[in-house]
């Protein structure tokens, strides 16, 4: 089997299906500040299963309201623009890709993207870094997988076997089949959806241990990325703690009862919003 | 040992009574005035003004009494929790951050004791 090349890879996201007007339309939207949050609203109650289920984790204790919040003007208001943003990002992105078939696990894949994005927005106040913008870079941080998945299937299946037959990380398999891993060929993606750069940025170096140094949104997500695959939450059987950045580790300097008490609010939010947002 | 369990109380000798037990019956002295209140926790300074009024026995609330299938279950359920750690944490190095991170949840699994 040839190997694609970047350029091809690059040719087939172009021809994946187009994310939803709305999310393009928020996640270009992070850095700015002068967003018209009432046309924002509007757009979002035009698709009912997106305004659903974004109201469903609006009144979900993710955000601990004292009172009921009952429509999308409602709640952009009471949550503010970036939560609401995370939140219908996150319901729209995680419905846009159609399961395909040839064994790729779909719900281990968006369980642990959902896992890693709950622990990136637990982690980020511990980094000064936007906790919204975190949960968004969790959620994403995987995309190449799905590029690779859904578009190179025969390879996919490949680099699944070589994973299995070695018991080694996914990008050692990824770079041995391919010669580039899903970091790359995410960051490619992000690129091509015009994401933000930081959460370009983090969506390239998640497993780059000598790229996260400086701290920021990329170690926010490599650390939630192993804290996410540490508690199990992704449901697979093969789940494998990925290589931990000591330099970045050491950032947190987090004690070890806060830590714990990190955990169990991971571990809690985590399995009420997969009930909301993954069912 | 002269101990006697019901309905959640423990009647014992008052030298085997220790600090922090809970009273599960007011304690009186002769004349029938409390000396101390049901629910209360003991001290060595209650106890020793326990002694001094002649005091003999005490009603103490029992400890739980822990269910031994539910506590061979738990304990069956930490252990199964603490292999797969190590199936999850397999190919982590045992010096450095990654086993930090498997030694915290370690002890999370435990019961978080910091």
């Amino acid at each position: 089997m040839t190997r694609p090349s970047f350029e091809e890879l690059v040719r087939q996201i172009q021809e994946l299906p187009a994310l939803p007007a709305v999310v393009l339309e928020l996640m270009s939207s992070i850095d700015q500040e002068d967003t018209d949050v009432y046309v924002l609203g509007q757009k979002i109650e035009l698709d009912q299963a997106l305004a659903a289920k974004t109201l469903r984790i609006a009144n979900s204790s993710f955000y601990g309201m004292q009172s009921r919040v009952t429509s999308i003007p409602h709640a952009v208001s009471v949550l503010g623009f970036h939560s609401i943003r995370t939140l219908v990002t996150a319901c729209a992105l995680t419905g846009s890709f159609a399961p395909v078939s040839g064994g790729f696990d779909f719900q281990g894949f968006w369980r642990h993207s959902l896992a890693t994005a709950v622990a990136a927005r637990m982690l980020a106040p511990h980094l000064q870094v936007n906790p919204e913008t975190a949960f968004t870079a969790g959620l994403l941080h995987d995309l190449g997988t799905l590029v690779l998945a859904t578009r190179f299937s025969a390879e996919h299946a490949q680099i699944r076997g070589y994973r299995q037959a070695h018991d080694c990380q996914m990008f050692d398999a990824e770079l041995a089949i391919l010669g580039m891993d899903h970091a790359q060929v995410g960051s490619a993606l992000a690129a091509y959806w015009k994401f933000p750069v930081a959460i370009q940025q983090a969506v390239a170096d998640h497993h780059a241990l000598e790229r996260l140094d400086c701290g920021g949104l990329p170690l926010v997500v490599h650390v939630a990325n192993a804290v996410a695959h540490a508690l199990d939450l992704s449901g697979r059987d093969d789940a494998l703690v990925p290589p931990l950045s000591d330099a970045g580790w050491e950032r947190f300097a987090l004690s070890d009862a806060a830590w714990f008490a990190l955990f169990g609010q991971i571990e809690s939010t985590f399995d009420e919003m997969s009930r909301i947002i993954l069912a | 040992m002269s101990a006697n369990t019901h309905g959640g109380s423990r009647e014992i000798a008052l030298e085997q009574a220790q600090e922090g037990m809970v009273l599960a019956q007011a304690l009186n002295d002769a004349g029938g005035a409390v000396l101390l209140a049901e629910g209360a926790t003991l001290t060595a300074a209650s106890l020793a003004a326990l002694r001094r009024r002649g005091v003999e026995r005490c009603s103490i609330v029992a400890e739980e009494a822990p269910d031994p299938a539910a506590w061979a279950h738990a304990e069956q359920e930490l252990a199964r929790r603490l292999e797969r750690l190590a199936v999850l944490f397999r190919t982590t190095p045992p010096e450095g951050s990654g086993a930090q991170l498997l030694g915290l949840l370690q002890r999370y699994r435990q019961g978080g004791q910091a």
